[in-house]
């Protein structure tokens, strides 16, 4: 009996093995090469070049219902963009907007959607506000940090756009350790670039 | 004792990998490893199983053997992730848009806010409330895992609530073995619904009366109580099917009434002549709308030359009497269009039907309650309001045309109408040019819709477009002051494959794109004829080569919309 039942583990065991095998072979990680000698890290060049970077350092990825469009940076692949777009029934009363107000309102209006992913800690470091009344266009800059699910303090600018009917936000998101390559300067070109295409 | 310690073990180790290789969401995400989340939840249910000890209740075959482990209750609720918990993540994640619009309603932070910041902040507000998204999608991209572990740390509370919330019938759990207890939580926290769970997630469980719901949708009344549990559970299953069933007939039953009366005396060449009229009809409204506008144009740059003034206030007055004449126009125009939309699609049904290729499963009376909000067909809602719209499935093979404004437009997928393609249906020959296409003309591909046999598709009038498609009219809102565009008139007959209640743009029919490059539009083609699943996957890996062809990746998405919608 004795004999049967530690063959029986041994078996098992053996199982146990073949089974971590099924799922390294079953588990499909396409190894895309990637080719970064293009891609710079110098926060000058980048913004100098933001065409040629965006298109060589973010490559476009799945997105959920709700998220017009998304990338994540081809190296430092925690870096992702994400746009977002509206379109109202009516066109934007820009005169209603009231910049401060709207700013403070941000961690209030954020907090249910921050729950829902445990986000903790979330507060804007940084906001700006440009109001061009020729182009009946709004738009806030802002630049923020908070805490995820993991306890990693993250960072994120967001660019807010209020036109005509449409409204549009950007948001680049990653972990604060890569503050020193997605400076302001970069950010700020990036957004610029994405917002001439929008 | 030993030996059965150590068979255990090996058992677990075994098993282990089974739940290792779990997924979250798609074939995108990584799977989910941690398993002590479960272990928790399982921890949970012994703590009630103390409490309720009478089998009776319990079917044999969901009993507890004797010396059954009980700790192995954690292994097998691992193993029904894929189709319990995963099932409720994958919902939360595709929904997360929903969930996130209905969380307006059920803070009620609208109100809240327009309390704080003042009423005209909060449509600014609810925006930037919405765009919270991106954050959520951030993070999910970032580590699906992590979320998915803080949704199922939510989970876990959730038998022990259900026991809390005074449901008694848990009466027998403690003599139900490991699968029996592992299906009856997945079941109740299936029919609790994602909106409780959300609630619970995020500590707002109080707020939706989730208890009541919690008893109501379980089924747990007095009555209930005396019931076996699995049994129970096995019968709202049966039930609900049942329901689908009788709905789905009365729908047929409905439909067939409605059609019987709609049809009742439906002349087809009377039909056709009355929508020839209307159509002429629509073209003068146009002329008068494109002729007013062009009015309009002028006076406005009149007006912006002209300098203050009586000669300017003058020209405002004609503006605005010029756009009020616009509005009205307009008015008139999407009224008679509205109605020309309907006979349209009444007529294409009856064409349809006359050919024995459809079943009218169900005609929904009024089409805008199909409108999801978010859906906008050149930039407006699809369906005309105060018409039906069809659903209808396929009985045989059938094409449907679209013609009228063909042209260019056509090869980007545009059109304006759909009819059951033959020569007899079309107005002109230009109109049969295009839609009755031959192997050489090079428009067949595109003008074409095939329906296959078993298709449920849903047919209806269009709504008129007021912006953003078709040639620009521009007026003057008196109310906003605001200057807006009119485009478009619908009128015509939109076709949409609805997977849901709502549609979404996953829905829209469209006819085949047509691209540049040759060799995608060989792909294209072969496309066009694959068989299988397996060849249009080939076609797809073929595709995914052409890295930086911009036309290949559209025909990628294109084809993963097939795959995706493949039977």
């Amino acid at each position: 009996m004795k004999k049967l039942a530690i063959f029986v583990c041994l078996s098992l065991t053996g199982l146990y093995f073949i089974g971590q095998k099924v799922e390294s072979s079953g588990t499909y990680t396409p190894s895309v090469k990637i080719d970064n000698a293009n891609i710079s890290d110098n926060p000058e060049e980048i913004a100098n070049n933001i065409h040629s970077y965006f298109k060589n350092a973010f490559e476009p990825i799945n997105t959920i219902p709700g998220i017009e469009k998304a990338w994540r940076h081809k190296v430092h692949n925690s870096v992702i963009l994400s746009h977002f777009k509206m379109e109202q029934v009516r066109p934007h009363k820009l005169e209603d907007l009231e910049p401060k107000k709207y700013v403070k309102a941000l961690p209030e209006v954020r907090e249910l959607t921050n729950l829902l992913v445990g986000i903790t800690d979330w507060k804007l470091v940084k906001a700006q506000f440009d109001l061009k009344k020729k182009q009946k266009l709004a738009r806030f800059k802002l630049k923020g940090i908070y805490k995820n699910s993991q306890e990693k303090q993250i960072l994120f600018y967001e660019r807010h756009v209020f036109q005509g009917r449409f409204s549009y936000t950007w948001q680049l998101n990653f972990p604060d350790a890569l503050q020193g390559v997605l400076t302001d300067k970069v950010a700020k070109a990036l957004f610029e670039y994405l917002e001439v295409g929008k | 004792m030993r030996i059965y310690f150590l068979l255990f073990i090996s058992a677990i180790f075994v098993i282990q990998p089974l739940g290792a290789q779990i997924r979250i969401v798609d074939d995108c995400t990584p799977p989910l490893r941690d398993l002590s989340v479960l272990d928790k939840l399982a921890q949970n249910i012994n703590d009630i199983e103390d409490k309720y000890n009478d089998c009776k209740f319990v079917p044999e075959e969901d009993r507890k053997k004797k010396n059954e482990k009980q700790a192995s209750t954690a292994v097998v609720l691992a193993k029904m992730a894929a189709g319990c918990f995963v099932g409720q993540l994958k919902g939360f994640f595709s929904s997360l848009k929903d969930i996130i619009t209905g969380f307006w309603d059920l803070a009620k932070l609208g109100y809240k806010l327009a309390k704080k910041f003042g009423k005209k902040m909060v449509n600014f507000l609810y925006i930037a409330y919405k765009s919270g998204i991106t954050t959520a999608f951030s993070e999910m991209s970032r580590d699906v895992q992590s979320i998915g572990k803080t949704i199922l740390s939510g989970l876990k509370g959730l038998p022990q609530m259900i026991l809390e919330a005074g449901v008694k019938s848990v009466e027998g759990f403690k003599c139900m073995n490991a699968a029996a207890r592992a299906e009856y939580v997945c079941k109740s926290i299936s029919y609790v619904g994602t909106d409780v769970l959300i609630a619970v997630l995020t500590g707002g469980a109080s707020k939706i009366g989730w208890v009541s719901k919690a008893q109501k949708a379980i089924g747990l009344g007095v009555r209930a109580q005396k019931a076996k549990i699995a049994a129970r559970i096995s019968k709202l299953d049966k039930l609900n099917d049942a329901r689908r069933k009788v709905t789905g007939i009365l729908d047929g039953i409905k439909a067939k009434r409605f059609l019987k009366k709609s049809l009742k005396g439906f002349d087809p060449k009377k039909a056709a002549k009355a929508i020839e009229n209307m159509d002429e009809k629509a073209r003068r409204y146009k002329k008068l709308l494109d002729k007013a506008d062009d009015d309009l144009n002028v006076i406005l740059t009149q007006l912006k030359k002209t300098p203050k003034g009586p000669a300017k206030d003058a020209l405002k007055r004609q503006a605005k009497r010029k756009s009020e004449q616009l509005k009205k126009i307009t008015a008139s125009m999407n009224k008679h269009n509205t109605e020309l939309s309907h006979l349209r699609s009444k007529k294409l049904i009856y064409d349809l039907n006359e050919q024995g290729a459809i079943e009218v499963k169900r005609v929904i009376p009024d089409g805008k309650v199909l409108n999801d909000e978010n859906l906008k067909v050149g930039r407006y809602p699809p369906w005309s309001e105060g018409g039906p719209v069809y659903e209808i499935k396929v009985k045989k093979k059938v094409s449907l045309c679209r013609g009228g404004e063909a042209g260019e437009a056509l090869t980007k997928g545009a059109g304006r109408w759909f009819l059951p393609c033959a020569t007899k249906n079309f107005r002109s020959k230009a109109e049969n040019k295009w839609v009755n296409a031959t192997a050489d003309n090079p428009y067949d591909e595109f003008s074409k819709y095939n329906l296959r046999e078993g298709d449920i598709i849903q047919l209806g009038g269009i709504n008129p477009i007021t912006n953003k498609i078709g040639r620009k009219r521009v007026f003057v809102d008196k109310k906003y002051g605001t200057v807006s565009e009119v485009r478009g008139g619908g009128g015509e007959v939109q076709v949409f494959r609805p997977s849901r209640d709502k549609l979404n743009e996953k829905d829209l029919v469209r006819t085949v794109r047509v691209y540049d490059s040759a060799t995608v539009r060989k792909m294209q083609a072969d496309a066009a004829n694959a068989a299988t699943r397996q060849d249009l996957l080939r076609i797809k890996k073929k595709a995914e080569g052409f890295v930086d062809d911009l036309e290949a990746q559209s025909f990628v998405k294109e084809v993963q919309e097939r795959l995706e919608g493949f039977q």
